[in-house]
């Protein structure tokens, strides 16, 4: 399949303290489609979308977005291309002094020079998209967690994005949830016809979801295609994420001894 | 051993670069948006810098009044103590007065607000970062210092400064009541030795103090909550070391003003 890429990260390296978490990632996220990054817990595909937020800087690599590099830019350029993405966090980021209406709305308040009136209208059609119209004028601790992420969904929108981000979309949902969370994925991939990449290690979701899939192990790309593809694919490490194995854990005896007593022996 | 100690030092060395250079960032970046916000449209959030003075001042002029009556009454009753063996009862006025303007009155000011706001600052901004809010804040485009700092900062600025002069005039009307009561000075005499006492100078110094402890409890509570890791635990430490640090802070630059005034005031 070859595609338009919107977003190409080339050679990705990052470090936690000592703790190699990205190790040389390069990949492309196609426009206009749903990308999903898989890959098991700790293989560092949520530290991978900070950097291509911008949250994070790599020690080594470029993110080319549309082209331009976003390591090298300056933070005012950073801050004006943030306002054309939108970003879901996985616990919806909504600020809890906040009503969900002003939430939704701050985005508007203070990047547009729209009226007050017309930001109330579009504040409650992002609402309304989510399915919470009714619920303005709660804070978010009054809701739920899946309301709080599609809440953070409809601030994610505010401003039309090109581009979506969702850091672990249905993590921590019921699976209806879940289910309804993939179907409004979908929903606004066909009707504004944006550029979605989503972080998520749920099966259930990538299959549903997904048109383009990269999957990460120990900081490494191990495979980038479609979901046919990856759903055929050989490799040990993605069928063994796909068909939900165990890892073989094999120690020798030397090994673990020196593992548990914490000396080299 | 050697080297395990050098690598000690080389590390806490490192870190604490790494903090005081976001602290002069923090500092840069609040200094900007303190001058430059109120011009730019949408520079500067009125509406929360508002709400954070009713927080900051209006709200702590209870605790602060209470306080400074106190401090008033001792100073009096103890100045009389030594003031009364030479004869010179009145002159508890003159001590009072310029003691409460000049040290007492910014001193008690800043400490009680150390506590109570600096410790405010820092929790809020550090359970903002545990729960993804500030991270969300950044990936709209918002600029955390001018969204949750400048305000915070402004309020404190223009509050400190007015509770200083509360405690001043509650401060003296301490030592007043003490004098009239219990030392049976002649009300007149007590009020024109406590006018002639003072100059406008005294004040000014006061103030000059308060504006200085302000920023530095504004400064060290917002940078305590942007340096929060971890989760709820991150916060307490952060909190518990705006305030000790705070404090630590007021007292060594209220010494080197006392010092500065002393020699060319």
């Amino acid at each position: 399949m070859s595609f338009d890429p919107i977003i190409q990260v080339l050679g990705l390296v990052t470090y936690y303290g000592d703790l190699k978490v990205l190790d040389g990632v390069s990949l492309e996220i196609p426009k206009g489609l749903i990308t999903v990054i898989a890959g098991s817990s700790g293989c560092g595909k949520t530290t991978l979308l900070r950097h291509m937020i911008g949250l994070l800087k790599p020690v080594a690599g470029n993110i080319l977005l549309s082209g331009k590099d976003i390591v090298s830019m300056s933070k005012k350029e950073l801050y004006r291309i943030r306002t054309r993405q939108g970003v879901l966090f996985q616990s919806g980021g909504l600020l809890n002094s906040m009503t969900l209406a002003d939430n939704v709305a701050l985005p508007l308040r203070e990047h547009t020079e729209l009226e007050e009136s017309t930001i109330q209208i579009m504040t409650r059609m992002k609402l309304e998209l989510v399915g919470l119209l009714g619920f303005e004028n709660f804070l978010p601790s009054q809701i739920s967690g899946g309301m709080k992420k599609r809440a953070g969904l409809a601030r994610a929108m505010a401003m039309d994005p090109e581009i979506l981000y969702f850091d672990e979309p249905t993590a921590g949902l019921d699976p209806v949830t879940s289910a309804e969370m993939d179907q409004l994925i979908l929903k606004l991939k066909k009707t504004f016809r944006m550029t979605i990449v989503a972080v998520t290690h749920e099966l259930s979701s990538i299959k549903s979801i997904a048109d383009w899939v990269v999957m990460l192990d120990q900081g490494k790309v191990v495979f980038s295609g479609t979901l046919e593809e990856i759903l055929a694919c050989e490799n040990p490490v993605v069928r063994r994420f796909l068909d939900r194995k165990p890892g073989q854990i094999t120690y020798d005896s030397q090994t673990y001894l020196n593992a548990i007593t914490g000396i080299d022996l | 051993m050697i080297s395990q100690l050098a690598g000690h030092v080389g590390k806490k060395t490192l870190s604490a670069m790494a903090e005081m250079s976001r602290g002069s960032i923090l500092i840069n970046e609040t200094i900007y948006w303190l001058l430059v916000g109120p011009l730019k449209r949408k520079g500067m959030r009125w509406s929360n810098a508002i709400h954070q003075m009713v927080l900051i001042g209006f709200d702590a002029i209870p605790i602060v009044a209470l306080i400074s009556l106190s401090v008033g009454i001792i100073m009096a009753l103890q100045a009389a103590y030594q003031l009364r063996r030479v004869g010179a009862l009145i002159y508890v006025a003159d001590l009072v007065g310029i003691s409460i303007t000049r040290e007492l009155g910014p001193l008690l000011t800043a400490i009680i607000l150390a506590g109570r706001s600096g410790s405010a600052f820092a929790a809020e901004i550090g359970s903002m970062k545990v729960t993804e809010e500030v991270d969300a804040l950044v990936a709209m485009g918002l600029n955390p210092v001018k969204f949750l700092v400048a305000p915070k900062m402004l309020a404190i600025m223009l509050m400190l400064p007015s509770l200083v002069l509360i405690s001043d005039f509650v401060g003296i009307a301490g030592g007043f009541l003490v004098a009239v009561g219990a030392l049976h000075l002649n009300f007149e005499r007590y009020f024109t030795q406590t006018v002639n006492a003072l100059v406008l100078t005294d004040i000014l110094t006061g103030l000059t103090k308060g504006l200085v402890f302000a920023l530095i409890i504004g400064f060290v509570g917002c940078h305590q909550g942007f340096s929060v890791e971890g989760g709820a635990e991150g916060v307490g430490l952060r909190t518990t070391r705006s305030v000790v640090t705070g404090i630590f802070m007021i007292i060594l630059a209220d010494c080197f003003f006392t010092v500065l005034f002393y020699l060319f005031g």
